[in-house]
């Protein structure tokens, strides 16, 4: 059995040492935000935060979790201001890359709240939109500086 | 002692949630069935007005995250004059109240759901209405014509009387249906041409279990299925032991499209696969690779053509020019490269079969249901759930079948997903398309005939074989070149002597629609040669098109407003290039304007500014048709200068992001758009955008460093190659 504390939540669960972080999420805590785009760091669908670090969950095991707080996009909270601007700027369009947009967003401006056109960029890009809603998740971002510095 | 709830309150208050129109009540003497007097208007399958004054509008419609559902809600709320906080939005199974009025079926495709439904939904939404003011009428001893909808009540304005729709609802039912309802003027329209947030949006935020490969139903095995890489081959041998072995594997079946595995856990279902190594036999076609493909494509352009059309005498025309322009473009196969797995979710029970699936065709899934397991049609139960990511792939319904084999054979809800690689590698493909355009100019530099010649496999002969007509020609492959009837016209443009020739090469490659299909490979030849035909005649490409387009004002002040706006004809910095292309498919107009700059040293294409104009007629979604104006000129761009399905030794040897890259943010320009304000009946938006991107961009490019590339896509390698 293997402790595992994510979204502020202790879990206790049956899994390998060796399973996929995206896996334990999706199939053991059935937490289906999360999503599976690659399984080869190309996508950043899996993204989730790690410590409060950017992380793709597809490229890591249990193992390497083990004392880290995990959050995933449904303990982002309703009202985080990410999720609020998406949902101004009418981001998402299938939807399926956005809990990794968000959670990416996220990441960004816990770092850097006001960051450029250049600075939202290198923080988003590894993160694929196949619908190439790119322009409107670029806004959501904007939204969210604004409204994390009003 | 019990206290009886009296008759009309007990139906009354059922109705709330059942909205039934019988309901058993217990009395002193026992029980008696009766007839619900408060059940609700249920109009149709679109549209029910409950009792608790709730309009409830089911889209039979697939919402994509093309904003078809809010859409849809919006166009029925305004003609009813309901109160949109009194709206609710659902999908749609299969009713055939929800096929299509053109072709009696369901299918969210073809940029329809607009367009084909506008007309439909608003005078089945003006029935309802009326039904409603003439039982308001009734019930207040009026006359019917000073009863009026409005936000949601009917309101007597005389009197001061009102009704909510809830109140006036079952009076309504009993109602005859008008024959010729009058729809509203559309300067009444409060929703339609607003921005109202999109009902799918929030649960996508929110990170609710929403699509396909989310799905949990209780007791579900979860399968994964071997398909081969190769074209076709079969599977020689594999280790079913070593898969029955591994813990929570309860299943190794042989199905038409490879070897499945069914687990208790998706876990248990990759393990099982893995342990099951698969040998596969051959290739049918081990010859074909990239260079092979695109050569046989080619020479089937020398062979008879497979189907000939004309107008006017281009033979003639040709002979006669002062000029000739002679030459050959190329399309490859692409894939559709959606983030989210096919999946399916099939549970096949005694007297019914039901089906969770991200579609973009309840009835295609329900003939696939039905073919498995000889049910009826009313026994097939669709479940459309949302997907991530369509663009014509969720229209094929391959990955249902193999959830319902599996199911049948195990008599337990199976969801197979299928891994990345096959969802990469396995197909839908749009066919690769290779053109040979002849064109003349006369002396003064206009067209004087044009010979448009394609070869490309068709995709209809896959997919529906009982449509192509007797000559075995695929009518579909040629449009935008030589369009189907009913259209605007046959050609684009202004061109009186011209022949279309179809080549039909055929490969054991499976083929689907993608986003636009031969619309975008059609116009990439269309919109190039147009413009490398202006630069032989010495004339402005913007002049050159207008005066070929002098009977389509709409293509007219679309091409005008797309040059105006990228500043068309201003001076450029070196290796910085103009380009423009225009185009009409589904039911709308588009032009794009793009300014290029092209680094000699590396071959790269940088995209320094773009817009798009677009005339859609009636718009009733302002910012969501910009975004998908936007969304899908960036996924056009992808295609320009990133994707290519590769083939070697017969097998497709695409399998990820990795080896079949897909546009970043970092490399997608902003793309300034505009809509015409318009009254013309409402054309399409989902693909409109994709034909006209990538020759804007080529057109550029030659502006900017003089180079015609005429395959797409525009690597950095095909750019300096050409540079060379």
């Amino acid at each position: 059995m293997v402790k595992l504390s994510v979204n502020g939540m202790k879990h206790n669960i049956d899994v390998e040492m060796d399973a996929r972080l995206l896996d334990v999420i999706r199939e053991d805590l059935n937490l289906k935000g999360t999503k599976n785009g690659c399984g080869i760091a190309e996508c950043g669908c899996c993204t989730v935060l790690v410590d409060g670090e950017k992380t793709l969950s597809c490229q890591i095991t249990v193992e390497d979790v083990l004392d880290s707080e995990i959050t995933t996009i449904e303990g982002l909270g309703k009202n985080h201001p990410v999720k609020k601007a998406w949902i101004q700027e009418q981001v998402p369009q299938c939807g399926y890359c956005q809990p990794g947009q968000m959670m990416a967003a996220a990441a960004l401006l816990d770092e850097n709240s006001d960051p450029s056109q250049s600075e939202i960029v290198e923080g988003m890009d590894s993160v694929l939109c196949r619908c190439g809603a790119y322009q409107r998740i670029v806004k959501g971002v904007r939204t969210a500086s604004k409204m994390m510095n009003d | 002692m019990t206290t009886l709830m009296d008759r009309r309150t007990f139906l009354k208050e059922s109705a709330k949630y059942t909205g039934l129109a019988i309901a058993i009540v217990t009395t002193k003497g026992g029980f008696e069935i009766v007839h619900a007097v408060d059940s609700g208007f249920k109009f149709n399958a679109w549209l029910e007005i409950t009792p608790a004054n709730t309009v409830i509008i089911s889209s039979g419609q697939c919402e994509l995250g093309q904003g078809t559902h809010t859409a849809h809600g919006k166009i029925i709320a305004d003609e009813l004059g309901a109160d949109w906080d009194q709206v609710e939005i659902k999908q749609g199974g299969v009713h055939q109240d929800f096929n299509n009025p053109f072709f009696k079926m369901q299918f969210t495709g073809g940029s329809m759901s607009i367009r084909h439904f506008y007309t439909m939904l608003r005078t089945l939404s003006a029935s309802a209405r009326q039904m409603m003011e003439s039982a308001a009428a009734k019930k207040w001893d009026v006359s019917e014509s000073e009863c009026r909808a409005v936000s949601g009540k009917i309101i007597h304005k005389k009197s001061g009387k009102s009704l909510t729709f809830g109140e006036v609802s079952s009076a309504a039912a009993s109602m005859p249906v008008p024959k010729s309802p009058k729809l509203k003027p559309d300067s009444e329209f409060r929703f339609i041409g607003t921005d109202i947030p999109r009902v799918d949006i929030p649960q996508k935020v929110a990170g609710a279990p929403v699509f396909g490969v989310d799905y949990m139903v209780s007791g579900m095995l979860h399968s994964v299925v071997a398909r081969p890489p190769a074209l076709e081959a079969k599977p020689e041998s594999f280790d079913k032991d070593k898969a029955m072995g591994i813990k929570g594997v309860v299943k190794v079946a042989e199905l038409p499209t490879g070897v499945a595995v069914c687990a208790t856990t998706l876990d248990a279902a990759r393990k099982g696969i893995h342990a099951l190594a698969v040998k596969w036999g051959v290739s049918v076609r081990p010859d074909l690779d990239d260079d092979t493909l695109e050569k046989i494509h080619m020479d089937y352009l020398k062979k008879e053509p497979i189907s000939s059309n004309a107008k006017g005498d281009p033979e003639s025309a040709l002979a006669g020019a002062a000029q000739r322009l002679d030459v050959k473009y190329y399309t490859p196969y692409i894939t559709h490269a959606i983030l989210e797995p096919m999946s399916c979710t099939a549970h096949v029970q005694k007297d019914k079969c039901e089906i969770w699936a991200p579609t973009q065709s309840q009835t295609i899934t329900q003939m696939v249901g039905m073919h498995v397991t000889g049910f009826k049609p009313e026994q097939i139960i669709i479940h459309p759930i949302y997907t991530g990511g369509a663009f014509g792939r969720r229209t094929s319904a391959d990955y249902v079948a193999d959830a319902v084999i599996l199911s049948k054979m195990t008599g337990k809800p199976v969801q197979v997903v299928w891994t990345k690689e096959q969802n990469m590698g396995n197909g839908l493909f749009r066919p690769a398309a290779a053109h040979h355009v002849r064109a003349g100019l006369t002396k003064s530099g206009e067209i004087s005939g044009m010979w448009h010649k394609v070869s490309t496999a068709s995709i209809m002969k896959q997919f529906m074989p009982s449509m192509m007509p007797e000559s075995g020609a695929d009518p579909s492959s040629m449009e935008g070149i030589w369009n189907r009837q009913p259209h605007h016209r046959r050609t684009f443009y202004d061109i009186p002597d011209f022949k279309a020739d179809l080549h039909q090469p055929e490969f054991p490659i499976r083929l689907g629609w993608w986003r636009s299909v031969m619309e975008a490979t059609n116009n990439f030849a269309k919109e190039s040669v147009m413009d490398e035909l202006a630069h032989a005649a010495g004339k402005d490409p913007v002049q050159f098109r207008l005066s070929a387009l002098k009977t389509d004002p709409r293509a007219t002040h679309v091409l005008k407003k797309a040059a105006k706006d990228i500043g068309w004809g201003r001076s450029l910095p070196e290796n910085h290039g103009l380009g423009i292309a225009v185009h009409f498919c589904f039911g709308s107009y588009c032009a794009h304007a793009v300014e290029v700059s092209v680094d000699r040293k590396t071959g790269w294409i940088e995209v320094e500014k773009m817009v798009c104009v677009v005339d859609v007629g009636v718009a009733i979604s302002p910012e969501n048709i910009k975004m998908q104006v936007e969304g899908g000129t960036v996924m056009a761009l992808s295609t320009t200068f990133k994707e290519e399905v590769h083939f070697s030794n017969g097998a497709v040897t695409s399998s990820n992001y990795d080896n079949y890259p897909v546009i970043r943010m970092s490399e997608a320009p902003f793309i300034d758009v505009h809509i015409f304000e318009s009254k013309e009946a409402p054309g399409g938006i989902g693909e409109v955008p994709v034909p006209t991107t990538a020759p804007a961009v080529a057109n550029a490019v030659f502006d900017a460093v003089g180079i015609r590339l005429r395959r797409l896509p525009f690597t950095n390698e095909a750019v300096l190659n050409a540079l060379s």
